[in-house]
């Protein structure tokens, strides 16, 4: 049975985490924050039936990833100055961060995304093919190209290449 | 690749942890937030005092074979303007089906979507059914949608396409290609089995844009009302038109005062199919209490069609039993399946179109002991939840519609929900099944010999053979629950 609890749970726990996905995608940080707060409030909305799903933290995603895509951009910065902010705590190199977000932009929309849900969100192919409504093939390909660019771009061995010569 | 060894996901690491504090608003406001947009969005359905600008859509399909013709107001031609059911009015115009059928290809790539959004479909409801059945009219539902996204734009488009799992087909080219597959499901071998039509019903004096009705009435064949959404008959016309079109086995969509009085346009989709099973079969079949063992544990007594020594098409395999019921024509049939390890709902997971077109190519006839149970089954219910999930959550909240209303219907429109009403009655003599499915479109101004018994939980598809079309998508779990 769903309890309002398990969506604080699955909030305080996940925000981070969706919020750096969006980040990836967007380049946008704050941008990112203000679109999972939203999709957060939209899942609400139907939580009684989101908290049956198997993955409710999906869902919040591929809401959050569609008003970023779709450039939503009239989030209500007022819901941020309402209370004391949470915090998290800071346990990367923000500079780090930007190089590799930096990267992740100059791939295309669907590399990226489809980078974004493998890489960082776990994701496997065929559940991004699910996700996104399109064929395995093309997910494969997206990630096929997204994996060629990004590993000239951050100096690093493409995964597939490494795998052809064994 | 060994994704163990893949450097890319090491040098990527870092994004998985914030690079710096973030600011987040309190659950309680995130909540609040949510709460708040729900009352504004309920004050507008329910007639607030704002201004508002107002549609509702819904989607039927009924019987192209009905006699009249499409029927649209138009800014050409003679308009005649008739009574409706209860005080309606229908609008008649000229207007030509069947011009538009699509390629073979394009009803193909349809078929297909159909197939993949009823799986997809089905495996949400089943995720939120906590344990209860599930019955759906995926394919109700996919022409409903359909005619929606002929009237939007930019990302609505996207958005309803996606849901759809028809990314690749433009709107046009969806609704020219489900006019081919109607008219093919509606002629020769399945004729009188299936009866399906539209309806698109207006408020008077509203401005739609011509284009957008003609290209409805052209593809999907509808009939045209006017209604005065003031009046708490509007959704008694509908239900009359549902009713009508399904043979009284759906008499309500809409509850009375669902609909907001700011409700501009419904676009109403109403489907039945009535069919006995194939010649001799089930025919010595008896009707036994036996029990139906339940996937929590226990079981309940209940009906059973039980035929011993039946001929009939099936699989046996180490994951499942597949069976296949055909109906009087041939084109149609009942396709069951039950996991013989795992659950369901594990099972319904690695359902797809081609998974689904290799089972019935397996098929082999065989002499078997069937049982099943009669079901009798009926919902109404809100698909909006599951449609989120699969690509449409935007769209309600904030969506284009400009294709259908102007200009007016670039901004502040949304859909409001997605009601979809059904019925699914088996029994040893054959199947009748019904649907209505309704999109509604809101302002948001106001807001923002071996045996086989199908006697464990199992999945009920009833698909046109040829296209794979589903029709009908059930999981009985507790057929003792109506």
């Amino acid at each position: 049975m769903a309890t309002t609890d398990e969506f604080g749970e699955l909030y305080e726990q996940s925000r981070e985490r969706l919020a750096g996905q969006l980040y990836a995608l967007t380049g946008d940080e704050h941008g990112a924050v203000d679109f999972v707060q939203e999709a957060f409030a939209r899942t609400w909305a139907k939580w009684d039936r989101i908290a049956t799903y198997d993955d409710p933290e999906a869902f919040v995603r591929r809401v959050a990833f569609n008003l970023a895509k779709n450039q939503w951009r009239r989030v209500k910065r007022t819901l941020l100055r309402a209370s004391p902010p949470d915090r998290a705590e800071a346990t990367a190199d923000p500079a780090e961060h930007q190089d590799l977000v930096a990267a992740l932009l100059t791939l295309s929309i669907h590399e990226r995304e489809a980078i974004v849900l493998h890489y960082l969100a776990g994701q496997s192919i065929d559940e991004i093919a699910k996700d996104l409504s399109v064929p395995t093939g093309t997910v494969k390909s997206w990630l096929a190209r997204g994996r060629v660019h990004l590993a000239q771009r951050l100096s690093v061995e493409d995964p597939e290449e490494m795998t052809r010569r064994g | 690749m060994d994704e163990h060894n893949d450097p890319l996901e090491s040098a990527l690491l870092p994004l998985r942890s914030p690079a710096q504090p973030h600011t987040w608003a309190s659950t309680e406001e995130v909540k609040r937030r949510a709460t708040a947009r729900r009352r504004r969005r309920l004050a507008a359905l329910s007639g607030g005092t704002t201004v508002l600008l107002a549609t509702v859509l819904v989607v039927a399909l009924v019987s192209a074979g009905g006699g009249r013709g499409p029927v649209l107001p138009s800014d050409s031609g003679a308009i005649q303007r008739l009574a409706g059911p209860v005080g309606s009015y229908q609008l008649v115009a000229d207007v030509k089906l069947n011009e538009m059928l699509g390629t073979r290809d394009t009803q193909a790539e349809v078929a297909l979507a159909e197939q993949s959004f009823a799986l997809r479909l089905t495996q949400l409801e089943l995720a939120g059914s906590s344990g209860g059945n599930v019955l759906l009219s995926p394919m109700s539902a996919h022409v409903d949608l359909s005619m929606l996204e002929l009237g939007t734009a930019g990302a609505t488009a996207h958005e309803v396409a996606a849901a759809l799992q028809s990314s690749g087909l433009s709107p046009a080219g969806q609704a020219a290609a489900w006019n081919g597959l109607v008219q093919g499901l509606l002629a020769g071998e399945s004729a009188g089995e299936l009866h399906l039509a539209n309806s698109i019903w207006l408020r008077q004096g509203l401005f739609v844009e011509p284009r957008f009705l003609r290209r409805e009435a052209e593809t999907f064949g509808n009939d045209t009302y006017q209604v005065n959404f003031d009046a708490s008959s509007a959704e008694q016309a509908i239900n009359a038109w549902v009713s009508q079109q399904t043979a009284g086995r759906i008499k309500e969509l809409y509850a009375p005062h669902q609909l907001s009085t700011f409700t501009e346009v419904v676009l109403a989709n109403a489907l039945h199919f009535h069919a006995a099973w194939q010649k001799g079969l089930l025919a010595e079949a008896a009707i036994d209490n036996e029990p139906f063992y339940l996937a929590s544990g226990g079981s309940v007594s209940v009906p059973m069609i039980v035929d011993s020594g039946a001929v009939l098409p099936v699989e046996e395999t180490s994951t499942y039993d597949a069976v296949q019921l055909p109906y009087t024509n041939g084109r149609y049939a009942a396709l069951l399946l039950e996991p013989t390890q795992g659950s369901v709902a594990s099972l319904l997971a690695e359902l797809t179109a081609g998974r689904l077109a290799s089972i019935t190519g397996a098929l082999r006839s065989d002499v078997v002991n069937f049982a099943m149970p009669k079901l009798a089954l009926s919902v109404n219910h809100s698909l909006e939840a599951p449609l989120s999930a699969m690509g449409m959550a935007e769209t309600f909240y904030s969506a284009d519609f400009s294709p259908m209303l102007g200009a007016v219907g670039a901004v502040n429109q949304a859909v409001g929900g997605v009601q979809q009403a059904a019925t699914l009655d088996v029994n040893q003599w054959g199947t009748d099944a019904a649907a209505a499915t309704g999109v509604s479109v809101i302002p948001t101004l106001a807001r923002q010999s071996t045996t086989i018994a199908f006697n464990h939980p199992y999945v009920f598809l009833l698909r046109d053979t040829k296209t794979g079309v589903i029709l009908f998508s059930s999981v009985v779990n507790n057929p003792a629950n109506a």
